[in-house]
């Protein structure tokens, strides 16, 4: 029974599927697309290896660099500080998303929290603006061409030929029809991406074993979906229209609007509706914050002298300073100086994060204009290399700056003595200071994080396929 | 000839109801562009004007603060406005780069490369993080200026009216 059901929709899908491959067009045109995936993913690896490579390297010269200093006050040590280096992105081989502007390498001293330095795009010429060739732009942006270029005349060159009205009258229901010209375009595209993917896949796993097989499925699955919402409305807008070239046409011109248009004018939208302090103001406000107290606060010497109490209580030296050793006193005073600086940092940067967070919520709400905002924030994210990640990134390595200073700073306490700023340490010290290891957000914080990306991408995809089954239903024949 | 061909192409153009949908399209494109770049500049003007009034107090304050030490108060900051290497290291004073004249036009690298750098007796690259953006999202999409229009969207305008203007007289 289900067999004789079936055998309409397998006659339609050999049908469409020798259509397609009969049109040299589509001949051309994938092998161009999977040319471009090829060599985007060849560029992608290389770069991504390198850099992965370079930045390790980096790491492991200032980590030596560190514990082979010369012997000096562990405080002194603080302030010469060290630097971490961001790690890429866990799949920028596919997107490399933010990562070309956002910085790589951070700073850690003592009293101050440095912003990451040395973002590429800093160094690059103007051309990087254009755009970079990576997987992520080809599927964002070319594969739905090549799906408007094998999906736009589905039902209008079916009507111009007269064969529409056969196949209506020959009993096949018009939906199975569209379930047939859905298979058949589908797996016309999956003929250029299958390839791409198992050989992506097999490649990527051969340079780095430890690649997260749960985002990169996450991955496949969002493209998988994205195209799909693009398949469908390019079937519904080639079911409504009245030729062919009138389908092209609004195709084309849909693409533009959402694909290159949008993006932008959105992005520039939000900008507007939640602007963002510069840098340089956030340091020119934390500057005075440190010099003049938390606002709102107390100021910066009632506050230092209500934390050093606090740190002589804890000691066990509350109104006895003077019994203290000299280098027990000095870190407590530094000490108290740091975690004042700390309250300073946390407040501008919570007060920060909040104005970026209400950007970044503005600019994904308006991403139900366009999936293809919505589909390249999703993809960033799952690949590592958003914002969210960079952020991620500053914060564990603000974690660790603290960490490190107050070790060294107990250095100071626990054995300096009388010594106080005289005190040193040698190699033993530094080479006991925590390492920094940073491990990436999961796949499930990832995805809480986007939630409402993948909701938009879902939300247009349901709504595509609504649309296409419901043209579909009511398309003329004739 | 050439004068009359040109207004029989025009009558037949103006008669299509695309050819109007298009032309309003690329008009908000252009004024969306022209609208947001000025709204940009206006900002960028404002945070200079800021950032220059913060470190003209912060100046003063040292200033006041000096002055009142050498009178003999008893104040303790954290920056020893007496000493010219703690003043030469916190004392900033901010460098921003002017607009040049057709700056309306395109963004182009403005939005990743710092607009204004605080200087102090400190080696160049401690600053490098004026470099830092907090919008990278934005940036890696890229502004909508006036440079796209004409660049990227023009083109597919002249495209979108002209593409069959041969094969439809065939």
């Amino acid at each position: 029974m289900i067999e004789r059901r079936l055998l309409p929709l397998r006659a339609l899908l050999r049908k469409e599927l020798y259509e397609i491959v009969r049109d040299g067009r589509f001949r051309l045109v994938a092998l161009t697309t999977l040319a471009l995936l090829m060599v985007s993913l060849a560029f992608g690896l290389r770069q991504s290896t390198a850099v992965k490579a370079e930045r390790a390297a980096a790491q492991a010269e200032a980590d030596h660099h560190f514990v082979e200093q010369e012997d000096k006050n562990p405080h002194v040590a603080a302030h010469y500080g060290t630097y971490v280096f961001k790690p890429s992105g866990a799949l920028s081989f596919v997107d490399p998303g933010v990562d070309p502007f956002v910085g790589t390498a951070v700073k850690l001293e003592a009293h101050r929290r440095n912003a990451a330095e040395g973002a590429r795009a800093s160094d690059a010429t103007s051309l990087a603006r254009i755009g970079q060739l990576s997987i992520a732009s080809v599927l964002q942006l070319l594969m739905p061409l090549l799906v408007i270029g094998l999906g736009f005349s589905a039902w209008t060159a079916e009507r111009e030929r007269g064969t529409l009205r056969l196949l209506a009258v020959s009993g096949v229901s018009l939906v199975t029809l569209l379930t047939g010209k859905v298979l058949g375009i589908a797996g016309a595209l999956a003929t250029v991406l299958a390839p791409a993917l198992a050989v992506g896949g097999l490649v990527a796993l051969l340079f780095d074993p430890g690649l997260p097989v749960g985002r990169l499925l996450a991955l496949v699955l969002s493209y998988a979906g994205y195209l799909g919402l693009c398949l469908a409305l390019t079937l519904w807008v080639s079911a409504r229209s009245s030729s062919s070239r009138g389908a092209l046409v609004t195709l084309l011109g849909g693409w533009v609007l959402v694909a290159l248009i949008l993006p932008r004018a959105l992005a520039g939208i939000a900008a507007q509706i939640a602007p963002l302090p510069s840098p340089a103001m956030i340091e020119s406000n934390i500057r005075e914050s440190l010099g003049t107290g938390v606002p709102g606060g107390p100021g910066r010497e009632a506050r230092v002298e209500a934390i050093t109490a606090e740190l002589l209580e804890r000691e066990g030296f509350a109104d006895a300073e003077t019994l203290m050793d000299a280098s027990l006193l000095s870190s407590l005073e530094l000490q108290a100086d740091a975690q004042f600086e700390n309250e300073v940092l946390d407040f501008h940067h919570r007060s920060l994060h909040g104005a970026i967070a209400r950007r970044e919520s503005v600019l994904e709400w308006l991403s139900l204009l366009s999936p293809t905002l919505a589909m390249r924030s999703t993809s960033a994210a799952l690949a590592g290399t958003d914002g969210a990640h960079h952020r991620h990134f500053s914060e564990a390595s603000e974690a660790y700056r603290r960490s490190l200073i107050d070790m060294l700073n107990r250095e100071l306490a626990n054995a300096g003595g009388d010594d106080a700023w005289a005190f040193k340490v040698g190699r033993e010290t530094w080479a006991r200071a925590p390492r920094f290891a940073y491990e990436r957000p999961s796949l499930g914080a990832v995805l809480r994080e986007r939630a409402v990306s993948l909701g938009v991408l879902a939300t247009w995809l349901v709504g595509a396929v609504a649309l296409a089954l419901a043209a579909s239903r009511k398309v003329r024949v004739a | 000839m050439l004068a009359v061909v040109m207004r029989v192409e025009w009558r037949s153009l103006r008669r299509e109801r695309s050819f109007w949908l298009i032309a309003m399209a690329l008009a908000a494109a252009i004024g969306f562009a022209a609208l947001g770049t000025r709204l940009e500049i206006r900002a960028e003007a404002a945070r200079a004007a800021l950032i220059a009034q913060q470190a003209a107090s912060h100046h003063s304050e040292l200033a006041e603060q000096a002055h009142a030490i050498e009178q003999g108060a008893a104040l303790r900051p954290s920056t020893d406005p007496t000493s010219p290497l703690a003043v030469g290291r916190e004392l900033a004073r901010p460098a921003q780069l002017p607009l040049a004249p057709l700056s309306p036009l395109a963004v182009g690298q403005r939005d990743v490369l710092p607009e204004s750098v605080m200087l102090t007796t400190r080696a160049r690259t401690v600053h490098a993080s004026e470099g830092e953006t907090l919008s990278p999202a934005e940036r890696a999409s890229g502004p909508f200026d006036l440079s796209f229009v004409l660049v990227f969207l023009l083109p597919l305008v002249i495209i979108a009216t002209t593409f069959d203007l041969l094969s439809s007289e065939r």
